[in-house]
């Protein structure tokens, strides 16, 4: 009698659980997912799209519409407009005037309109949104005036002229974002206020865990928008979502860490790169002002030819690429002789300290407490050339920053890609606090700041920067996204120029 | 009987209030203020001051002590000060992952615990042996430790289970399942061990008792003496255990839930400390120490019920 019963319970149990599951799957088949793992919370405090940059953009896209959206390449800065239909900049560039669509409507039913425009304009100066500063009082783009024409007619006038005005107003500047948030943003800190082609499911998200987005069957724009439910999942470390995308359970992975690419690649994970950022030691002291060793060029020649950067990589930067040059593999500029030249070479660099008066340079140097690692390994490879660092914690950014007057050399990270920003702050800012000067840098520079778009003199000043023993590059930093190769069409460099896709950018196989 | 529950209800009610009392100085002694943590970087002294007085901040800890259980009598939970959003929603939310998970994993926590405590007091022998030391490794092994691992093999390495995330019951039940067997074993593992040790150690003890003694004499099947009266007398140091694993599953989940990337309470308040949202991090707290009374509750109750002697007290 019990076994009876008891066959009849698991039969019945067996047959809903199948029955479901039926359902589950015929649900799941019909409801095309995007799911986007990312380490950071997109909207950690609220969700106003100007509080973020464009590493958030791929959310805020979602919720919120933009008056223009950017086009690829990014170099040319191209846009096409989105909520804006038409648009004209008068001949001096500094009023740009917009024409707003007629037929957008906010998830509070409330319109898209010229007034609602201008009170998100109006928040310009509010000193806690990172993506409006420039429009802000003394900000590069500044806006001295936005006013209305009818119903969606509106004029913008700049401060100064802006032969990219509607550039400015694309990507997180130009989301719109509903009347009544951009004059009560209190709303936002709950909630997101937008007409964007995906509204959040707030039943289904968890704060800094899961975001559920659904998709808006009202969009104007719909057809643009392949999936019907995004699900955006945050992780607490990157680990945990390197894991996610190795198990497949990721269609993007924003911005995975570069120690999880080996495994990413092991797992066949496809990878969009972009490199550029390249870490150095920067010699601050070229005179021998704090220590006497450092104004002889060939010893501090001699620090780069005792550091074995493909150790270092391997030891603590899988993903990173070792490499001399100051300017990054795809930069303009970069030059693959230095990455010869500056091979590991324990016995030139030996040979470079007999040589010169300091055989054995001894220095103190100050650093943060998340580059003691790498610390550790320079200080462990230049000691078999005879070198000793003695390496001390900054205690607070006073005094890590303090450095750059007292110390011989620091860690510092710089995207090099733009080589004559970096220049400039070498030759004339703080990393150059004694003011030493170096004729053969300074003719580089010249010739390169007269002709930037020449390959040949960006590497000229490439190499003059790392002969001459002003900086020492160590390695190349690489930003990733990962997405899945089944289910993601492959993603490139696209529109914003960054290595994380637009929204529109990320597309289904089939 | 009423009188026991009457006193158990008494203390509990005692332990919350105490751990109201804690948690309330705690947070009131962290550094900085709730206006700090709602506006942020926007924050000037002045709003950040209004803010603060908006919500009684700066009235006297009693003053707003009282408020707080006020509030907590009413059912509420209050509001986060980050986001604004209702703390009774969001903890029913997390709450329900947390006891899913804890649920599982004290079930299978018991169920394997009892079998190999008993399977290696019975046996004896290299059985029991081999049982030990299984069961010395996996109480040696911390359970971020054995997750890590679970993921890797049965995740990373061979794609058969969720490397992490949670899928509500109502979206997928297969999937909800199938999010849940890894975070579970996690969990369930390294109790279980320790539940077999103390459960081969009252098994033995208790096949030593007279009345066992007595039913072998009187030609009881072995099966009927094991299984149903030395189990019976075991059980008692068994439960009482089973009791005190779950309040450790429900309060250590923290870290199985961050490696899992589950939303449950554990996350949940690891972000809520992170943040400073004070309520939040009071709510949980509350919450959490309701669970822990209640079970502790359940826990005594099964072992007067187990156990004769304790009912004569």
């Amino acid at each position: 009698m019990i076994r009876s019963v008891m066959r009849r319970v698991v039969a019945i149990a067996s047959a809903t659980a199948l029955i479901t599951a039926g359902f589950a799957g015929v649900a799941n088949a019909a409801t095309k997912t995007l799911t986007i793992g990312d380490v950071s919370d997109p909207a950690p405090s609220k969700y106003d799209p100007y509080a973020y940059s464009d590493g958030q953009a791929v959310f805020f896209e979602a919720l919120y519409d933009q008056l223009f959206v950017r086009t690829a390449p990014a170099a040319a800065r191209g846009v096409k407009g989105s909520l804006v239909t038409k648009h004209t900049l008068s001949d001096d560039k500094k009023t740009l005037t917009l024409t707003l669509r007629d037929n957008v409507r906010f998830a509070d039913g409330t319109k898209v309109d010229a007034a609602t425009v201008k009170a998100n304009l109006d928040r310009r100066n509010d000193g806690s949104l990172p993506s409006y500063a420039k429009f802000g009082a003394g900000g590069t783009q500044e806006i001295t005036s936005v006013t209305t024409s009818g119903d969606f007619g509106v004029t913008i006038t700049f401060k100064a002229a802006q032969p990219n005005a509607a550039y400015e107003l694309s990507g997180p500047a130009g989301f719109i974002v509903s009347k009544a948030a951009a004059k009560n943003p209190v709303l936002l800190r709950s909630a997101p206020y937008g007409s964007g082609p995906y509204y959040l499911d707030a039943n289904k998200s968890v704060k800094a865990n899961t975001y559920r987005l659904q998709r808006n069957p009202a969009h104007w724009n719909k057809a643009k928008y392949p999936y019907d439910v995004i699900v955006y999942k945050v992780y607490a470390t990157p680990q945990a979502q390197a894991n996610a995308s190795a198990a497949g359970q990721l269609d993007v992975t924003l911005q995975p860490a570069t120690t999880s690419v080996p495994l990413l690649k092991a797992r066949k994970v496809g990878l969009l790169s972009k490199g550029g950022n390249v870490y150095f030691m920067q010699w601050w002291d070229k005179l021998g002002k704090n220590d006497k060793f450092t104004e002889d060029k060939n010893v501090r020649l001699a620090f780069s030819y005792a550091t074995d950067r493909d150790a270092l990589v391997n030891g603590l930067f899988a993903g990173d690429r070792p490499t001399a040059s100051l300017v990054g593999k795809t930069g303009l500029g970069y030059s693959a002789a230095l990455d010869t030249t500056y091979k590991y070479n324990l016995a030139k660099a030996k040979a470079l300290l007999a040589a010169s008066k300091y055989p054995n340079p001894t220095f103190t140097i100050v650093i943060a407490a998340s580059e003691s690692a790498q610390t550790e390994i320079l200080k462990q490879q230049w000691a078999k050339a005879g070198i000793t660092m003695n390496v001390k914690i900054a205690a607070n950014g006073g005094e890590l920053f303090g450095a750059v007057r007292t110390a011989s050399m620091g860690p510092f990270n710089f995207d090099t890609s733009n080589l004559a920003a970096w220049t400039g702050l070498m030759l004339n800012s703080f990393p150059n606090y004694q003011s030493a000067t170096n004729a053969a840098i300074s003719a580089a520079f010249g010739a390169y700041a007269g002709d930037n778009t020449s390959a040949a003199k960006a590497k000229a000043l490439n190499e003059a920067i790392v002969n001459e023993g002003w900086t020492m590059p160590l390695r190349e930093s690489f930003s990733y996204t990962g997405y899945k190769k089944t289910t993601i069409k492959p993603i490139k460099i696209g529109a914003n120029g960054n290595v994380w896709p637009l929204l529109t950018e990320i597309l289904p196989v089939k | 009987m009423l009188r026991f529950v009457l006193n158990r209800a008494l203390m509990g009610l005692l332990t919350l209030f105490v751990a109201a009392v804690v948690s309330f100085i705690i947070v009131h002694l962290m550094p900085g203020s709730p206006g700090e943590t709602a506006l942020g970087a926007s924050g000037d002294p002045q709003s950040i001051k209004a803010f603060n007085d908006s919500i009684g901040w700066n009235n006297p800890w009693v003053v707003q002590f009282v408020d707080w259980v006020r509030m907590l009598l009413s059912g509420s939970l209050g509001s986060s000060y980050v986001d604004n959003r209702d703390l009774s929603i969001e903890i029913t939310t997390r709450i329900q992952v947390t006891a899913y998970l804890s649920l599982a994993a004290i079930v299978l926590t018991a169920i394997l615990g009892v079998v190999v405590g008993v399977t290696a007091a019975v046996r004896g022998g290299v059985t029991d042996r081999i049982l030990n030391s299984i069961t010395a490794f996996f109480i040696a092994v911390p359970a971020f430790w054995f997750a890590i691992f679970l993921i890797l093999v049965f995740a990373v390495f061979n794609p058969l289970l969720p490397a992490s995330g949670y899928v509500e019951f109502s979206d997928d039940p297969i999937a909800w399942a199938s999010s849940l067997v890894l975070p579970v074993l996690a969990l369930a593992v390294h109790g279980a061990a320790g539940i077999a040790r103390i459960t081969r150690s009252a098994m033995l003890e208790a096949v030593g008792q007279e009345h066992i003694r007595t039913l072998r004499a009187m030609g009881v099947p072995r099966q009927r003496i094991v299984y149903l009266h030395a189990l019976r007398f075991a059980s008692v140091q068994i439960v009482s255990v089973i009791g005190l694993q779950f309040v450790l599953i429900f309060g250590g989940t923290v870290t199985v839930e961050q490696l899992f990337q589950l939303p449950g309470l554990g996350t949940g308040i690891q972000r809520a400390i992170g943040m400073h949202d004070v309520p939040a991090i009071q709510a949980t707290v509350m919450v959490t120490t309701f669970v822990v009374v209640i079970t502790m509750f359940i826990t005594e109750l099964a072992t007067r019920f187990l156990d004769p002697k304790v009912r004569a007290r």
